[in-house]
């Protein structure tokens, strides 16, 4: 299966995706984190980082995102979400 | 249990006097529930010097046991992160509480758990709280207790903190722990290999060097802060000078270590390995009959933050909020405001007649005058409060900011920064209050510094003042909205200016869980909202009061030595004159009693609106008052209906108004021949006269006074910088009264042009407006009020809610700095181009 994405290209399951660019609704894994320490810390508390599975739950084509983790639901902003980088490697469409 | 003891009896000597319990836990974990049920109505805010995050304190007692029960901040985690992080883990160090109470919401036990682990590592007695069990297992969740005890070695309790179930377990095995009578035992985790290494190291290193300056914390909890790169404990090394070049050296190549293993800053490791500890622990005790937790949350969610839907609806919530804050509000703060009039008639009437008594002064328009100032605003300030309880406490809140968030952003402000700015234009004192849902303070402090330039209710009858006073017809609603447009236009620039310069830095990741939709408990509500009241008038109506007092003695000292003019021999002339024409008068209606008592029939009649028939004996001379009464009203209700609907005296509204009104007239005349005349005669030679002079003597007299007094005297010497702004002495006097309260401009502006009774309907103060000035410096003068120092409620609640004057100073000086440049170059550059001047 194939989505298109903000800028209305094909994307492929198997290259980067950010939160900002990944399908919504479909099982997602964190690959990287490229942000400064106090933004990954925070992630980090929240459940966010490499390894972790969630869900984008709802989103616009900019601004902020909402997603799924570990059974609770969280806001990112538009600038955090970017920082996200994520996967849907290995999960079947 | 296995690994817990408790012993039944318990050695009463260990027990302190009063046991201190903190409880923490997520935000939304329902702690607050939990501390509003076991402390009822015995709380308040705690007193720690330096902090500007609520901690809120109550006690109780148990078993026998007096407990202070303190609420720390809702925090996810206990980094050095966030201002609430760290009052939360700076309070568990400094105070060290007798136990810990960890509220974690079953439902969401992963999450919950980080803190918990947290706890954990910071070696504090402690007991964890499952809350919300009830919906935990509606959700299909199972957990095995004793299990997750043994694992994670602290005892664990159900509660369900909204029907109060497994409290008093709670608090007994609290207890328990507090005396030692069940070990929570101070378990160390291992975090894997590599990352045990390194913590052993730096752990050796800092035992070495003695460099833990932490009493009563392990060096192993310091080695880990320090791996993590935790700045304030750090900070606090280096303090006692133990932050040797060894222990920098250790940690350095640690973090190398780990990052060529890992490929991944320590942070984000230690934070993963604690996730791996929470799920090996929940995956063995656990179990998930999995089924969307969210149902009902989502369907909502799927209405309110709808793309298209969204934005609009969260703009009717904030419509609704204001309304609710200002419209059931205004009544009551009217009530209270006739109540302090009253009050203050009351305490003036208590000197004898003409008695020039300070002290009377000073307490009715000092005192009175200021603590009523500050009571008005209570139930403008407990509704808003209710409200912004309903909202988070329901967990729209978090919503609301999710939308709001890209809008905010691009000015550089936090999405839920919108909601005290909308607040701002009703009154900016709740709206600063209202800054707390913020937890960022550089957000908070950006915020507060610009809600004043959301033009607050209170400017508003200066507005209706000068925009009738210098605008045509078609041009006022537009002028009106100009005004307030050029607020918001001004507030997104300065916040750009303030994020350039004071307020630099990345932007705080916006990050926020959004919880389940709660129905709000009335108790919580309720306490939430009157505790945060009572703050407000303690900490600001301290304040207020004083500048109040302050502002009064400026204005009535010194007194004039003498007055220009004989104002007694003035108003006993005038006396002589009403007493001569209203014999006149008496002799046409054949009246032969004394004068004195017609006028007072007279004065009771237009008092009361109806004739005290005994007391005049003929009938002649009731219809005289009654005529006088009629007409009298006949006149009041002309000129309210034309200044009502704004008309001018040239427009084809009003001579059609005014030759109805006259047709009343005619008829009242033609009903009485007699009498109608002469009570004509009575309003427009005799007592219409009488009250000209008399109110112009008295203003006068204030007017001369006011000159004379301090106040007058500066606003005097401020002329050079008032001239630019095109604005002279007498605008002066009335925007330093303003400082007070934006309304007094109004009213002072009256007493310096010497016009009686002045509020914003009054014609006569318009036209005398008209004369003096011109289109230009009236909207000059609406653009000064608007961006220029706020009252002093407004600076006072800067103060409470920063916790320091320098921003309360920096708001007071920087906006009327720019309310002085802006307007001193509009009216410059007006002038020039001659428009409206």
């Amino acid at each position: 299966m194939q989505f298109r994405n903000r800028a209305n290209q094909n994307i492929n399951y198997n290259s980067p995706l950010t939160l900002q660019t990944a399908p919504a609704g479909v099982p997602l894994q964190v690959t990287a984190i490229q942000a400064g320490h106090t933004a990954a810390a925070r992630l980090a508390s929240m459940g966010i980082f490499p390894g972790e599975t969630l869900r984008i739950v709802q989103r616009e084509n900019s601004g902020p995102i909402l997603v799924e983790i570990k059974g609770t639901r969280i806001a990112l902003g538009q600038g955090i979400s970017e920082k996200v980088l994520v996967s849907a490697n290995g999960f079947a469409g | 249990m296995p690994g817990i003891q408790y012993h039944k009896s318990r050695p009463e000597t260990d027990m302190p006097d009063l046991l201190k319990i903190a409880l923490a836990g997520n935000p939304n974990s329902g702690k607050t529930t939990i501390f509003n049920r076991l402390t009822h109505t015995h709380q308040h805010v705690g007193n720690y010097p330096g902090v500007t995050v609520d901690i809120l304190e109550g006690s109780l007692t148990s078993d026998g046991h007096r407990i202070r029960l303190i609420d720390l901040p809702g925090t996810y985690a206990l980094t050095a992160h966030s201002e609430e992080e760290l009052v939360a883990r700076n309070f568990l160090i400094r105070e060290k509480p007798d136990v810990v109470i960890d509220v974690l919401d079953a439902s969401s036990l992963e999450r919950h758990l980080y803190l918990a682990i947290q706890l954990i590592e910071l070696g504090v007695p402690l007991v964890l709280a499952f809350n919300m069990t009830d919906m935990a297992e509606r959700a299909g969740l199972k957990f095995d207790i004793d299990l997750l005890e043994e694992l994670l070695g602290v005892p664990i309790v159900r509660t369900t903190g909204t029907s109060g179930e497994g409290l008093d377990e709670l608090l007994r095995t609290a207890i328990g722990v507090a005396s030692g009578t069940i070990s929570a035992g101070t378990k160390s985790f291992s975090y894997g290999r590599d990352l045990n290494r390194e913590i052993a190291a730096i752990c050796r290193c800092i035992e070495t060097e003695g460099a833990n300056p932490f009493e009563n914390l392990s060096s192993r909890w310091v080695a880990i802060k320090l791996l993590e790169n935790d700045e304030i404990v750090r900070d606090e090394i280096e303090k006692t000078g133990k932050l040797s070049e060894h222990l920098v050296n250790a940690i350095d190549e640690a973090h190398a270590r780990l990052q060529q293993i890992f490929a991944s800053t320590p942070e984000v490791l230690f934070a993963e390995a604690r996730y791996g500890i929470i799920s090996g622990a929940a995956s063995e005790a656990v179990v998930n009959t999995v089924e969307e937790r969210h149902d009902t949350s989502d369907r909502i969610d799927s209405i309110l933050i709808n793309p298209l839907l969204g934005l609009p609806i969260f703009l009717v919530m904030m419509y609704l909020v204001f309304m609710l804050t200002f419209k059931i509000g205004e009544p009551i703060m009217g009530l209270l405001e006739i109540f302090f009039g009253w009050l203050g008639n009351a305490v003036y009437g208590l000197w004898p007649e003409g008695s020039e008594s300070p002290l009377r002064s000073l307490l009715v328009e000092g005192v009175i005058g200021g603590v009523g100032g500050v009571l008005t605003f209570v139930p403008n300030i407990l509704l808003l409060f209710i409200a912004i309880a309903v909202l988070e406490d329901s967990g729209y809140m978090a919503r609301a900011a999710f939308i709001m968030d890209k809008l905010m952003h691009r000015i550089g402000l936090h999405g839920k920064s919108f909601i005290p700015m909308m607040i701002g234009f009703g009154c900016s004192v709740p709206a600063i209050l209202g800054t707390r849902i913020l937890e960022n303070r550089r957000d908070r402090l950006v915020t507060i510094l610009v809600i004043p330039l959301m033009s607050c209710g209170a400017r508003f009858p200066i507005y209706a003042l000068i925009i009738p006073a210098f605008f045509p017809p078609h041009l006022r609603g537009p002028m009106l909205w100009l005004i307030y447009i050029i607020g918001i236009a001004l507030a997104v620039l300065l916040t750009k200016l303030l994020r350039a310069t004071m307020f630099r830095g990345e932007s705080s990741p916006f990050v926020m869980e959004l919880p389940p939709y709660r129905l709000p408990t009335l108790q919580g509500l309720a306490i939430h909202s009157w505790d945060r009241c009572s703050h407000y008038l303690k900490k600001a109506g301290t304040v207020i009061l004083a500048i109040s007092i302050v502002l009064w003695f400026l204005s009535s000292f010194p007194a004039p030595r003498e007055y220009s003019r004989d104002y007694e021999a003035m108003l006993s002339s005038a006396q002589t004159l009403y007493s001569e024409g209203l014999s006149g008068i008496a002799s046409e209606l054949d009246y032969s009693g004394p004068t004195d008592a017609l006028d007072q029939a007279i004065q009771t009649a237009l008092d009361e609106g109806d004739v005290p028939l005994s007391e005049t004996g003929s009938i002649n001379t009731s219809l005289f008052i009654t005529n006088v009464v009629d007409i009298q009203a006949l006149r009041t209700e002309f000129n309210r209906t034309v200044s009502e609907l704004g008309l001018d005296s040239e427009s084809p509204e009003y001579i059609l108004l005014d030759s109805e009104f006259q047709a009343r007239l005619d008829s009242i005349v033609e009903e009485y021949p007699e009498t109608a005349s002469t009570a004509m005669d009575y309003l427009d030679s005799v007592r219409a006269p009488y009250i000209e002079s008399t109110s112009s003597i008295s203003s006068s007299i204030r007017r001369e006074e006011l000159t004379a007094s301090v106040l007058g005297r500066i606003t005097y010497a401020l002329d050079p910088l008032l001239k630019p702004m095109g604005f002279d002495w007498k605008i002066g006097t009335a925007l330093f009264g303003a400082l007070a309260a934006k309304e007094v401009f109004v009213a002072q502006l009256g007493i310096v042009y010497a016009v009686s009774d002045a509020d914003e309907d009054s014609a006569t103060l318009r036209s005398r407006l008209q004369q003096d000035y011109n289109p230009l410096i009236g909207f000059c003068l609406m653009l000064f009020t608007l961006i220029s120092a706020p009252c002093v409620a407004t600076i006072a609640a800067t103060r409470a809610e920063t916790g320091s004057w320098k921003w309360a100073f920096l708001q007071f000086f920087g906006l009327t700095a720019i309310a002085w440049i802006i307007t001193t170059i509009v009216y410059q550059l007006g002038s020039v181009m001659g428009i409206g001047g």
